[in-house]
């Protein structure tokens, strides 16, 4: 069909809105397809038995009454991804900002620094479980033998329940190179008139890293967290193909029992209820971060409203 | 004309519309005859209703056309380059020879192959056989699986070839749904260097003898298990926090505790007839998971999780004396640098022998709709020349007992001085019901018990008495539960 006639007549303001429209709805399409489908359609899955080849089953609430009354997998998961949070949010935010800050000292090679300490952030995650089960074998694991030369006899890292959770946390540092190269670009875009500023003020490095570096790149420390919480809660890739969930559920995480339910199990209605009491806790989480956002979080040519 | 701006509301409404539209067209069945093939076997969800025997004979859709039977291969072995040309190759001799008929090979790798064909049965397309499959699938999918009753009475087949035990792992509540292709018996590999490095006999090759029992076993392993100084776990100066080698273990073998107890006396396979009611912590349960704590952490005699880890002991690595498992190890033992061969299991204390057998059978979809073609397809597979070709490449043993012998002198070749009696012997003393058998809510079940097991393993609790009452607790709250939904 020839447009050229049609569009020709109309105004050139709708026109123009038609065009905006066409062009966005490859997009709009597949978000109702793609995103919007499958999120309705496992919503009303949960509240079925579904095991995709036999009918479904109605069931009401029951699905979700099952996971907070009768299910221990479930509060297992929730402690495990809890405990992990805990472990390795802070520690990614602030391994990363460190690097970025020595990283910001105008040390010689600096591109260089910079590529090592973001490479593996780039690397496959299948991949970097697979190096990391070598590094934390018991026996001829780098890490034990990091260990043993300053005398410490290590765990059994990933074969030891009490063990294997820290084990991931530690392992999560491996991608703290990709929120560290954000925290280097906003480090750099810092005015240095504020340093000059502050320095005659009679500011040690300290205060100029309390009361300049870090209001100014709060943002984007807002923006890791945000981004880290969600990744947190949905982690997954290292512990399917490290540990499967164990021992003994030692890493049995959120994701992946809910992965256990739909694929292993095909307990489909089962794990869409998972599924979204994963997204009200994220939802929760992030909401509560965006509210803090306001007493923390400092945006340049922002107007803030006067108590 | 009235000229009209489009509106947002206006382009959701017509992008709500489009969408629509594509959903209702994405729902209507891809094709006709198979939706009324489906509506015809019912979907039976409780286990304990008898399943109606269709005769699908007679319902058959009369083929118009060349007929394309998909044959799915991912729920067992078979997915291999090597083991796709000997497959692909019984394709194209059927091809060649059969106009009406044609054969295809559909691959999917083990991890994704439920899924796979579940999403394939969701979408209507489902595929004909499905084959290698192992035993939990007749159960699992017995509301997809064909009945093939009425097809093994319509054509008088024999399976007089298979003997009284291999045809029974293919029935499930008493409806045959598949027929074994391939066996893979249970036997006690050893490491015939380490026993005349520590100047032990060997096991015996042949079953049932009266003095080999787990208790002898024993005896052996722990003269076979080493510390770093070369110390045995008999010995009272033994260190095994440096242990470097190991007389005992079941590595990677599938070994379930339900099939292995019952050389411990169990009555059962952990559950009652219908279902309800689990025994998992039976009396000839927990002697067995205590058997395998001792061997950990009282006897030396098996690798902790710890051990396992740090040291991966296989077999293969020349660091363990005798491992307990199936015949399809036997493809990861080529040009090993010792000697090994093959034993009989020992007798439980009660004195019974049993060896776990995996089994690889054929399922036909009911919902396909060429019943008599897949049916054709697999009579042509179950012929004992191509059924041989099948388990050569797939590391199966044949369960047609005439061609036992063909399958012998051919794995000489391979193998010269395996003792292969042993394997064929071990069917003798299979599983039935077998340790793969389908229960509801299998998945979660299995689960339990491997995390209690890992408990064991990992030293985290050495009483299997505690860990099996608490496995009890957590997979009857799992069957009442489903039942609960049943209601």
């Amino acid at each position: 069909m020839n447009l050229k006639p049609l569009t020709s007549r109309l105004p050139p303001a709708t026109r123009e809105s038609l065009w905006a429209y066409v062009l966005v709805s490859p997009w709009v399409i597949g978000f109702f397809i793609w995103t919007a489908g499958p999120m309705l359609a496992s919503f009303f899955l949960s509240f079925t038995e579904y095991n995709v080849v036999s009918p479904l089953v109605w069931l009401g609430t029951a699905n979700y009454r099952g996971i907070f009354t009768v299910d221990p997998l479930f509060w297992q998961s929730l402690k495990v991804t809890f405990t992990y949070a805990i472990m390795s949010l802070p520690a990614g935010l602030v391994v990363g900002l460190a690097v970025a800050l020595l990283l910001n000292l105008n040390v010689p090679g600096l591109s260089i620094w910079r590529a090592i300490y973001y490479l593996p952030s780039v690397i496959a995650g299948v991949a970097v479980a697979v190096l990391w089960q070598y590094v934390l074998n018991p026996r001829f694991g780098v890490l034990n033998w990091a260990l043993s030369l300053v005398g410490i006899k290590g765990p059994g890292w990933l074969a030891d329940p009490n063990w294997a959770l820290s084990s991931l946390a530690i392992m999560s540092l491996w991608g703290a190179g990709g929120g560290m190269i954000l925290y280097l670009a906003a480090l750099q875009s810092v005015p240095t008139a504020l340093y000059d500023a502050a320095k005659i003020d009679g500011a040690n490095a300290w205060h100029r890293l309390r009361h300049v570096t870090l209001p100014m790149i709060s943002p984007v420390i807002f923006f890791n967290l945000v981004m880290g919480t969600i990744g947190t809660f949905q982690y997954f890739t290292n512990a399917f193909v490290m540990t499967q969930g164990g021992p003994v559920n030692a890493t049995l995480f959120y994701n992946l029992y809910l992965y256990n339910n739909a694929f292993r199990y095909f307990r489909m209605g089962y794990a869409s209820a998972l599924a979204w009491i994963l997204f009200v806790i994220i939802l929760f989480f992030t909401l509560l971060i965006f509210r803090s956002s306001s007493v923390w979080v400092y945006y340049e040519g922002q107007l803030r409203r006067r108590r | 004309m009235e000229k009209r701006k489009l509106n947002r509301r206006d382009f959701l409404r017509l992008s709500a519309a489009t969408v629509t539209g594509a959903i209702v067209a994405a729902c209507k069945p891809a094709t006709p005859q198979i939706a009324e093939v489906a509506k015809e076997v019912p979907a039976e969800k409780v286990v304990k209703e008898t399943v109606a025997v269709e005769k699908v004979v007679e319902k058959e859709v009369k083929p118009t056309e060349k007929v394309v039977v998909t044959i799915f291969v991912g729920m067992g072995t078979g997915t291999a380059p090597e083991q796709q040309a000997v497959q692909n190759t019984l394709a194209d001799e059927w091809n060649a020879a059969h106009d009406d008929i044609k054969v295809e090979y559909m691959y999917v790798p083990h991890a994704e192959s439920r899924t796979k064909w579940a999403a394939m049965l969701a979408a209507g397309t489902p595929p004909a056989i499905n084959m290698p499959s192992g035993v939990e699938q007749v159960g699992r999918f017995r509301d997809t699986n064909l009945d093939i009753g009425p097809y093994l009475e319509r054509d008088n087949y024999d399976l007089s070839d298979f003997g009284d035990l291999i045809p029974e792992v293919g029935k499930y509540q008493g409806v045959t749904y598949g027929i074994v292709m391939g066996i893979y018996p249970s036997v006690l590999y050893y490491n015939e260097d380490l026993f005349d490095d520590a100047g032990v006999d060997y096991p015996p090759h042949e079953w049932g003898m009266p003095d080999w029992t787990f208790d002898a076993l024993v005896e052996k392993a722990m003269k076979l298990s080493l510390d770093s100084s070369g110390k045995d776990a008999a010995d009272p100066d033994f260190n095994p926090t440096n242990q470097v080698q190991w007389g005992y273990d079941e590595i990677d073998c599938g070994l379930s505790l339900n099939g292995v107890a019952l050389s411990w006396g169990a009555e059962n396979m952990g559950w009652s007839e219908d279902f309800r009611t689990l025994y998992f912590n039976q009396k000839a349960w927990v002697d067995r998971l205590q058997w395998i704590s001792d061997a950990i952490w009282k006897w030396h005699i098996m690798a902790s999780a710890e051990q396992m880890k740090a040291a991966s002991p296989g077999f293969n690595t020349g660091k363990l004396a005798m491992n307990n498992c199936h015949s399809w190890m036997l493809g990861e033992m080529v040009e090993l640098p010792f000697l090994w061969n093959v034993a009989a299991q020992p007798a439980g204390p009660t004195g019974i022998v049993k060896a776990q057998c995996d089994v690889d059978a054929f399922l036909i979809c009911n919902q396909f709709p060429h019943l008599d073609a897949a049916w054709e397809v697999v009579k042509w597979l179950m012929e004992p020349d191509q059924m041989l070709r099948l388990d050569f490449t797939w590391g199966a043993f044949p369960p047609r007992f005439s061609l036992q012998e063909r399958y012998e002198e051919a794995m000489k070749d391979k193998y010269p001085k395996l003792d292969m009696k042993v394997f064929f012997d071990s069917t003798k003393y299979m599983d039935t019901p077998n340790h793969e058998s389908f229960i509801p809510r299998y998945g979660e079940i299995w689960d339990a018990v491997t995390t209690g097991y890992e408990r064991i393993l990992t030293g985290q609790q050495k009483d299997a008495k505690v860990v099996l009452d608490e496995v009890q607790k957590t997979v009857q709250g799992y069957l009442d539960e489903y039942w609960a939904k049943q209601s």
